[in-house]
């Protein structure tokens, strides 16, 4: 049994059967064999030199024949790649000495001499790099150790162990078999972080190099909530484990039953709750759990899980979808927030030294119009089909906003004069994320229809903290003293000029952190849907007076961490059912 | 380039040790030594070793190039290539054994000659 610790970022408990691939998304074979198989896992990496061999020679006589000797001749280097002496001694020794499985060794030694040949910064030997992995693929396909896309191709539960998994290669994560996943790099709030929530897949991120030590490990358990995954684990805590699962089993099917009833405190104050989406397949998650609306819809995600660039009809489509399905609820739809950490395939802004306070959002939307384009007319179009709300994120001066609501207005009058079918009148907020927008959201509100603060960013750029910067990621607090005195601040604010108030970022995920919002003034909150059950069990356990008495006292206290720990215990009072271990 | 050399050299020294040659190598007396120079337009890519790889493989012979202070052996086309030599990079070519002087003499020729690879560059 190992238990490594890493960043928890999806809730939830996972157990099942391990996949460990490398930094090439390879899975890594089983490394060991025992002293008396040594002799017989040579043989076995005899014949399959023997297999590779024969399959290249024919390739040679094919191609030679087809395309002329010099093409026939790539297949010659090859065929003497594979018998190299040097390679073959490496691996000898690495199985004779080092008891590595003959899958293990070629894959290090090969994978050393392809990286070797990369960093020679010459064309036509990075070409022969390709070469040697091609070689090492198909002696590890003839081992048994590897399909060529080990996660397309899955046939069983899986928790996947992996050195880093992007927004899109988790979106395209085939949800019938993986059941969880960790990965060396990340942190919070990283998009990865969002799309495993979205998937409701129990997750820990930036666990720092483990790979190589896994050996072998068959059986894991992600826990998602403390940040822990074991290896391996003993009879007890995999006993521990089942049993806390199904004490979470037993919490949801109680919490399912509160989905019809509203969210009002005993007191009769009612609070919306409405749910964050990536993708339009999430809005079922979120009628299930009865849902007010859809608080933030991310469209930038129509980027990140394909490799195409989404075309206007294409987030029309997507869009109209989303907004049939929440049949006449409040959907918001937060413009295209690429930039920084959220790239697709095509890079859209040159390499920055700060990304983060560069080309990102709200600016990269204005000075691309071929991308913010095309997002606003299908907007406006979908608009017709329910209750849409357009969101600027990112807005951090006066002239943005401007600038933003006129392409909106130039937009529509395109369009009316194309005589497309559009929605004039779609009610037009911003994400408060900026502490800059703080400052000034007096003037901010006589602008827009609504506000939402995005904890996420908000907390980002209060603390000076890259959220994705595993080194810095522990002073990564939303609940830090300085952050609450922003939100107070936002709620007077809005309270003041009486429009709408939102807290859709992560921070709102955790139904202690609930209370203190609902006793801060706050009357709205967006969250994944699966905390949504959460947020409204606690918050139908108390009274507005009680979540007034817990604000008070938590503005009261010096750092995150004392907030936090002073929540903890409250909510352990009043809804003592949510704090499940 | 200095990554790989020293990449290569460390690779070079640990293979010497686990097959436990080097020492003697270094030590021989008979060692036969030219220099060499790349002169084909695309370098000793892969065409080029195979045949480096071939002619040496013929030999007892222990057989080697060296690159900036980088030896490697002229038997295994893998570390030949992680060598990097471009057109115009001089090297040695060292070898020790019974036929060390005919070996030196056929793999400087296919040097010599560009591994027939300049007609096709005119």
């Amino acid at each position: 049994m190992l238990e490594l610790h890493g960043i928890p970022v999806s809730p939830g408990v996972a157990i099942g059967p391990a996949l460990v691939l490398n930094r090439e998304g390879y899975r890594i074979p089983n490394c060991q064999v025992a002293p008396e198989d040594v002799d017989q896992e040579i043989a076995r990496l005899r014949r399959a030199v023997e297999a590779v061999s024969a399959t290249l020679a024919s390739n040679q006589q094919n191609t030679a024949a087809f395309a002329g000797d010099s093409t026939g001749e790539i297949f010659a280097a090859q065929l003497q790649m594979l018998h190299d002496p040097r390679l073959h001694a490496e691996l000898q020794r690495r199985i004779d000495q080092g008891k590595q499985s003959a899958a293990y060794a070629v894959s290090q030694v090969l994978h050393r001499y392809a990286a070797d040949l990369r960093r020679l910064d010459n064309s036509l030997l990075a070409q022969r790099a390709e070469d040697i992995v091609d070689i090492e693929q198909q002696l590890l396909q003839q081992l048994g150790a590897v399909t060529r896309r080990p996660l397309t191709e899955l046939t069983e539960p899986v928790i996947v162990l992996t050195h880093n998994l992007t927004p899109s290669e988790t979106a395209n994560l085939d949800r019938r078999y993986v059941r969880g996943f960790c990965t060396e790099t990340g942190g919070p709030g990283g998009h990865t972080a969002i799309v495993a929530k979205g998937l409701e897949l129990p997750a820990v991120v930036g666990i720092g190099e483990f790979l190589e030590s896994v050996r072998g490990a068959t059986r894991v358990i992600v826990d998602g909530d403390r940040g822990i995954v074991i290896l391996d684990p003993d009879p007890d805590t995999l006993h521990r484990y089942e049993e806390g699962r199904q004490r979470q089993h037993n919490l949801a099917v109680r919490l399912a039953s509160l989905r019809d009833l509203p969210a009002v405190t005993t007191d009769g104050v009612a609070v919306s709750l409405s749910a964050n989406i990536e993708f339009p397949h999430e809005v079922a998650a979120c009628l299930e759990r009865g849902a007010d609306g859809i608080g933030l819809y991310r469209t930038e995600f129509l980027y990140l899980a394909s490799d195409e660039e989404p075309s206007e009809e294409d987030h029309y489509r997507a869009y109209r979808e989303v907004i049939e399905a929440m049949q006449g609820r409040p959907v918001i739809i937060r413009t295209l927030d690429l930039g920084a950490d959220k790239m697709g395939s095509r890079p859209l802004s040159e390499p920055e030294p700060n990304p983060f306070l560069g080309l990102r959002s709200i600016r990269l939307s204005l000075k691309t119009p071929e991308l913010f384009r095309p997002q606003l007319r299908a907007l406006l179009r979908a608009a017709m089909h329910g209750d849409v709300r357009i969101m600027f994120p990112l807005i951090t001066t006066l002239s943005e906003l401007r600038q933003a609501r006129m392409l909106v207005n130039i937009i529509a009058e395109d369009l009316a004069e194309e005589g497309q079918p559009h929605r004039r009148d779609v009610p037009i907020g911003m994400m408060v994320e900026v502490p800059a927008a703080v400052l000034m959201l007096d003037r901010f509100v006589k602008e827009v229809d609504f506000l939402s603060i995005g904890t996420n960013d908000l907390v980002q750029y209060t603390l000076a903290v890259d959220r994705s910067n595993v080194s810095v990621a522990d002073l990564y607090q939303s609940s830090d003293p300085a952050v609450l005195r922003l939100i107070e601040r936002c709620v007077a604010v809005a309270d003041e000029a009486e429009i709408p108030l939102c807290v859709c970022g992560e921070m709102s995920t955790n139904p202690a952190r609930t209370l203190l919002l609902v006793g801060l003034g706050v009357r709205n909150l967006s969250v994944p849907p699966h905390a949504l059950p959460k947020l409204k069990k606690a918050i139908r356990s108390v009274s507005l007076a009680q979540c007034r008495g817990i604000a008070e006292r938590a503005m009261t206290l010096d750092c995150a961490r004392d907030v936090d720990l002073y929540l903890l215990e409250r909510l352990s009072k009043f809804a003592p059912e949510l704090i499940v271990s | 380039m200095r990554l790989a050399a020293d990449a290569s050299a460390a690779l070079l020294s640990f293979i010497k040790d686990s097959i436990g040659i080097g020492d003697a190598f270094a030590m021989s007396s008979t060692v036969i030594t030219r220099n060499v120079v790349v002169r084909n337009p695309q370098g000793l890519h892969a065409r080029p070793a195979d045949l480096v790889v071939r002619e040496a493989s013929r030999y007892q012979a222990d057989i080697m190039l060296e690159k900036d202070g980088c030896r490697v052996d002229c038997k295994s086309i893998l570390s030949l290539l992680t060598l990097g030599a471009e057109c115009g990079t001089q090297m040695s070519l060292l070898a020790e054994g019974a036929d060390a002087e005919q070996a030196v003499a056929m793999i400087s020729e296919l040097f010599d000659n560009g591994f027939h690879e300049l007609e096709q560059a005119e």
